[in-house]
C-alpha cells in the first residue's frame, strides 16, 4: 500500500491483481451482467487510485473497495429498473450450463434477483458482512478482519441480515411455492 | 405455540449458528430439545436455512466468474489518461493561460461594450450641452403645474420648451388636465 500511495503503478498492478476477483464476483453476483461487472470494477479501482493517498494502512483495503463497488452496484441496479430489465438472459447465454433447462435456468435468474433484491434493502454495514460471509465464504474471522470490527459483531450483523433476508423471501410468493421445494432438496435432510 | 418465557430467542442464536456452521455449542442440546416442543422454532429455522441457501447459490454463482483479461490493460490506461490530463491541467503554464483567458473574458466584453457606447449615444459637442442647460435655465418655468379644488392641470408650454439647441427633445403635448378620480378620500 505504501508504493501504491507513492504513485508506483508497478505496485498498484499488484493490488489491482490482488483484490479484483472479490470485487468482479461481488459486482457479478449483484448485478448479473458480466459488462456491469467490469464497468464496476473499472470504476472501483479508478476510484481506489484517485484516493490511494486517502486509503489506510492498519486494515484491509478490501472492505473500502467493497463499500465502493456496492454503491456502484445499486446505483447501477436503481437505474436499470428505471428502463425495466430485471432478468439479464445475456448472462444466461454467455454461461451455458448443460445441465440446466433454459426455464429452469430463467427461475434461477429471478431467484438470484430476488436474492439480490432483498440484499440491496439492507443497511450498508449488513449488506457488507453478507457478501463477504455468505457470498464469499469467508470465515467469521476473515470478515471480521477485512471490516475491522470484532467476530461478534459480524455474528450479530449476520443474524440481523438473515432475518431481514427472511421476512423479504417470504414477501415473494415465489420462494415458497416455486423454489422452496428445489432449495429444500439441495439443503438435504432436516438437520435435526 | 405462544412464547411466554422469551426460550425461543434464547435458543434462536444457537439453532442458526448449528444450521450455518454446523456449530455444537454448549447450549446447543437444550436448543435442540427446545425445537422438538416448538413449531415456530421449526418454521423460522427452516425459513432461514432456506434464506442462506439462496445466499450460498448466489455466491456458487459469483465463485465461478472472473473479469477479462484486459481488464488490468484497461485500467492502466485510464489511470495514466487521467494522469496526463490532471498533470497538463495543474501545470503552471496552464494556470498562466488560463489567467490570461479570465483577463480577456473580462477584458473584451468591457472594450465591447464601450464601443456600443460610442455608436449608439448621441453625438453632442460639448458646447451645445452646456448652452442647452444655460437655455433651460434661462426660460424660467415651462412646465406649470396648478391645483384646483377637483383637478391638478400640468401645462407645458411647448415655445418655451423645444429649443433648436439640437437635443433632439421634441414636446407636442400643449396642455394636460388630470381628471378627478371618482370618489374622494381615495389614494391618488
Amino acid at each position: 500500500m505504501r508504493r501504491v500511495q507513492a504513485d508506483d503503478l508497478d505496485a498498484f498492478e499488484e493490488f489491482f491483481a490482488r483484490y479484483r476477483n472479490p470485487i468482479y464476483r461481488t459486482a457479478y453476483g449483484l448485478t448479473g451482467d458480466r459488462q456491469a461487472a467490469e464497468e464496476i470494477l473499472q470504476d472501483t479501482f479508478a476510484r481506489a487510485y484517485q484516493h490511494r493517498h486517502a486509503l489506510r494502512l492498519d486494515i484491509s483495503p478490501l472492505h473500502w473497495l467493497h463499500r465502493v463497488s456496492l454503491n456502484l452496484c445499486y446505483s447501477r441496479l436503481s437505474r436499470r429498473r428505471l428502463v425495466a430489465s430485471p432478468i439479464d438472459d445475456a448472462t444466461a447465454q454467455t454461461v451455458p450450463d448443460d445441465r440446466q433447462l433454459p426455464a429452469e435456468r430463467v427461475e434461477e435468474e429471478e431467484l438470484r434477483l430476488i436474492v439480490r433484491d432483498g440484499i440491496a434493502t439492507l443497511p450498508q454495514k449488513h449488506q457488507a458482512v453478507i457478501v463477504l460471509y455468505y457470498l464469499h465464504r469467508h470465515s467469521l474471522q476473515e470478515t471480521a478482519d477485512a471490516l475491522g470490527i470484532q467476530v461478534g459483531t459480524v455474528k450479530s450483523r449476520l443474524h440481523y441480515g438473515l432475518r431481514r433476508l427472511r421476512g423479504h423471501f417470504e414477501d415473494h410468493q415465489r420462494i415458497g411455492d416455486e423454489y422452496l421445494p428445489v432449495m429444500r432438496e439441495e439443503m438435504g435432510p432436516k438437520p435435526l | 405455540m405462544i412464547d411466554l418465557t422469551g426460550s425461543c430467542r434464547r435458543h434462536r442464536a444457537a439453532l442458526i449458528d448449528f444450521v450455518d456452521r454446523g456449530d455444537l455449542s454448549d447450549s446447543a442440546e437444550a436448543a435442540f430439545s427446545h425445537l422438538e416442543r416448538c413449531g415456530r422454532c421449526v418454521t423460522e429455522l427452516e425459513a432461514t436455512a432456506l434464506t442462506i441457501t439462496a445466499l450460498r447459490r448466489l455466491g456458487d454463482a459469483m465463485a465461478r466468474q472472473e473479469p477479462r483479461p484486459d481488464a488490468w490493460p484497461r485500467l492502466r490506461d485510464r489511470i495514466t489518461r487521467r494522469s496526463r490530463v490532471r498533470s497538463v491541467l495543474m501545470s503552471p503554464a496552464t494556470g498562466m493561460a488560463m489567467s490570461l483567458a479570465i483577463v480577456a473574458v473580462m477584458v473584451i466584453p468591457l472594450s465591447f461594450g464601450a464601443g456600443e457606447a460610442t455608436i449608439l449615444a448621441p453625438t453632442i459637442p460639448p458646447a451645445a450641452v452646456s448652452s442647452a442647460l444655460e437655455l433651460s435655465v434661462d426660460r424660467s418655468r415651462p412646465i406649470s403645474i396648478s391645483t384646483q379644488p377637483t383637478q391638478v392641470v400640468i401645462s407645458i408650454d411647448p415655445a418655451r420648451w423645444a429649443g433648436p439647441d439640437g437635443l433632439g427633445v421634441q414636446v407636442s403635448t400643449s396642455g394636460r388636465s388630470v381628471p378627478p378620480r371618482s370618489g374622494s378620500g381615495g389614494p391618488l
